[in-house]
């Protein structure tokens, strides 16, 4: 009897069990909903490039966002059309302005895809700490964004209909991906500007964008640098210095290097890899000496004419090496540091590390010891590699 | 756990509401601060090494009124403790994540998360944050591997040795925010095994794990952290991976799954605590009460900034720790031992 009392309260609390896994299996994908406030897809501009411009004192926000242009269903896109629209809006703060945007077109804004923030001429001369402070603290945005000054007006950048890519910035994102794996662009990411931003110079230098080709069919194009110092733009880097400045910082590789040799040879190099080092010292009379040795390390690309690559061949080519990376670099040193005191080439963190009592005994006057200090530049060039084709096959 | 623990008070740190020190001074405040826990544990050490037991059991063997008045003070010091993480976990998610959504939600899930979690007992706890500690290592050698190409060898400078009295502030302030020394102490009975040893460990473990942050951030991307209310986010933002990209959200749900643990042995320390006060009717509704407590006091902080910012900076004066991790041990050492004669007096 006790046996058949216990075999059936275990039937009766195996069915409850079971109840109760039903009920917690229909229940838990409530949890899957989430508990904030849901925005429909279509309720959401999906920002992929913010155009900032200064016009009449105010802010004048330009915005690629995201349409779908398909061939067939609500939600298909095709990749062929533009897929995107542009809206404009204005006001005294940043705040203002993205508020009347997403009033006006009735969307709630969405920064978390935006890969481009395009400063405009006007922007760069009046501000640029504001608008950076404003999306380096904003949640949604990424600080990998890339950062540019355009050479006239933002809007243009921002609103043209560049047919590369799903979107127009896409065209913009790419070119920017290819200038710093490629190494024509310095730095150029939100982190980057921020970054420079701390020194003790509070100088920066922001990729200056372009558009080539006609109004229908518009290219990007980026080269140069505008070269910020407290707060706005005071100078433009030539894309030359640009590369002095990559040298400096020890950050070019992958790049091509055209070199002219004895006998109207040309020669190309490839830049495997390069390393640069800063090690101020500081002389008795309390001047500031900065040593600025860079490696690098190139293979051989081609040869005009083709030339066997004999060891004179080589040598000439790492003279010849040598001779442009320390023009390149001179010339880097003498517009940023010589002219405008914009440390973007981090000699004052050298400073820091290397004579961290000259550098606090000099902090207020950072600027002055920069322009006055001497440069002992070093380069050492290595060429490792020669490509397959034999010298005995070239004439 | 006191590991997961220490390593989120990291994490949700905020700037601002300590003196900023940068650089390798951040590293030296890091040595300070696990020198100045040493210091502070000391008493509790010297007095607890020959009973072989807790703080509230050393105090109930001195006397029944020195018993209820350290669980007294440790109750509620767990309970606010417990308020101070569904805050700040509450902070963080509005500020960083969700900054148009409103607080009572992170606090009140998060609160009952936690609830269900001490309910559940300390051994569901423990076996939880094995893994947990195994990815949140993984996550953090993530981070680790993609920032390598922002190497940057002029980023770590000499710390300045005139600053050393801010690096020592900033190790107080550390050292005051370092709530885990009271788990440590209340945690005690249910140790096995060489407990110096495993303390020392739990130092030497939080010492390397956040220097190794800490390093990291000043040879990469330092100067870009500092710009940022919670540095570290910002750093694990920033690290992008390969086909992963993004990863911020997966350290935020490591993150949430921390604060849990973290929050779960307070308020199981709460209840032990106030279960030596109470009878067994009212203990079966500690944990609720605890709760209810906990985001009443959570909801008044995120609501009024500036009544948190003001009982923060009473924490950070590291009076409540010094309290009860080195003065009540130290008055319970000189109180004498409770005589054969009181016991039957009492009963």
């Amino acid at each position: 009897m006790r046996l058949l009392k216990n075999r059936l309260l275990r039937q009766r609390a195996g069915k409850h069990s079971y109840r109760a896994l039903l009920l917690i299996a229909c229940l838990f994908p409530l949890l899957l909903t989430g508990c904030m406030h849901a925005v429909r897809l279509k309720d959401r501009a999906i920002v992929q490039a913010v155009g900032i411009d200064w016009e009449e004192g105010e802010y004048r926000l330009t915005f690629q966002y995201f349409v779908p242009e398909g061939s067939g269903g609500a939600t298909a896109f095709d990749a062929s059309k533009l897929n995107n629209n542009v809206m404009e809006a204005s006001g005294p703060t940043l705040t203002d302005a993205i508020s009347k945007a997403g009033r006006a077109e009735g969307k709630q804004l969405f920064f978390g895809s935006n890969r481009i923030v395009v400063l405009g001429r006007e922007m760069m001369e009046h501000d640029i700490n504001s608008p950076i402070s404003y999306f380096n603290s904003q949640p949604q945005i990424h600080p990998g964004i890339y950062l540019m000054a355009a050479e006239g007006s933002a809007r243009e950048i921002v609103s043209a209909q560049i047919a590369r890519g799903i979107v127009p910035a896409s065209a913009i994102e790419q070119a920017a991906e290819r200038g710093r794996s490629d190494r024509f662009m310095h730095g150029g990411r939100l982190l980057d500007i921020v970054m420079q931003l701390q020194s003790e110079t509070r100088a920066a230098d922001l990729p200056l964008i372009y558009l080539e080709g006609n109004e229908e069919e518009p290219e990007i194009h980026i080269g140069g640098s505008a070269l910020c110092k407290d707060g706005r733009q005071v100078d433009t880097l030539t894309d030359e210095e640009v590369l002095g400045a990559l040298w400096i910082t020890g950050r070019m590789e992958q790049s091509a290097m055209s070199l002219p040799l004895e006998g109207d040879t040309l020669c190309a190099l490839k830049i495997l890899g390069s390393d640069a080092r800063l090690h101020p010292e500081i002389n008795a009379q309390g001047e500031v000496l900065m040593k600025l040795e860079i490696s690098v390390h190139s293979a051989v690309q081609e040869t005009i004419p083709p030339v066997s690559s004999s060891s004179a061949l080589l040598r000439q080519a790492r003279e010849a090496q040598e001779q442009e990376i320390r023009r390149l670099a001179e010339q880097t040193i003498q517009k940023t540091i010589y002219q405008n005191g914009a440390d973007i080439l981090g000699l004052g963190k050298a400073l820091r590390k290397f004579e961290p009592g000259y550098y606090q005994s000099h902090a207020g006057r950072l600027e002055e010891t920069l322009k006055s200090m001497r440069f002992d530049i070093k380069i050492v060039c290595n060429i490792g590699r020669i490509g397959l084709e034999a010298g005995n096959n070239k004439r | 756990m006191l590991l997961l623990c220490r390593t989120y008070t990291f994490f949700t740190a905020v700037p601002g509401f300590t003196e900023p020190v940068s650089g390798s001074g951040a590293l030296v405040s890091l040595l300070f601060s696990a020198l100045f826990s040493l210091a502070a544990l000391l008493p509790a050490w010297l007095v607890l090494r020959r009973s072989g037991t807790g703080i509230l059991e050393y105090a109930y063997q001195k006397s029944k009124t020195a018993g209820y008045a350290c669980s007294t003070l440790f109750g509620l010091g767990a309970l606010f403790s417990a308020a101070d993480c569904a805050v700040q976990y509450d902070f963080f998610i509005t500020g960083a994540i969700y900054p148009n959504e409103r607080n009572i939600i992170f606090i009140v899930l998060f609160t009952l998360c936690a609830l269900y979690m001490a309910w559940m007992g300390l051994e569901a706890v423990a076996r939880f944050s094995g893994p947990l500690l195994i990815a949140l290592l993984f996550s953090l050698g993530l981070i680790i591997l993609s920032l390598i190409r922002e190497f940057d060898p002029l980023g770590m400078s000499p710390p300045d040795l005139s600053a050393f009295p801010a690096m020592l502030q900033s190790a107080y302030s550390t050292f005051s925010e370092t709530g885990e020394l009271v788990l440590a102490l209340l945690f005690l009975p249910y140790l096995k095994g060489n407990v110096k040893k495993g303390f020392a460990g739990w130092l030497a473990a939080a010492v390397l794990l956040l220097g190794t942050v800490i390093a990291t951030a000043i040879y990469t991307v330092q100067d870009y952290a500092a710009t940022q209310n919670y540095p570290f986010y910002a750093i694990a933002k920033t690290a992008l991976l390969f086909y992963f990209q993004r990863m911020d959200a997966l350290h935020m749900v490591l993150w949430t799954m921390i604060g849990l643990v973290k929050m779960t042995l307070y308020l199981y320390i709460c209840r032990q605590c106030f279960s030596n006060l109470c009878g067994p009717r009212v203990q079966r509704w500690l944990l609720l009460g605890e709760g209810a407590a906990v985001i009443a006091l959570g909801l008044v902080f995120s609501f009024y900034l500036e009544l948190f910012r003001a009982a923060y900076r009473i924490l950070l004066s590291g009076v409540p720790l010094l309290l009860l991790v080195s003065a009540v041990p130290l008055a319970l050492g000189l109180l004498p031992r409770k005589r054969k004669g009181d016991a039957a007096v009492e009963k």
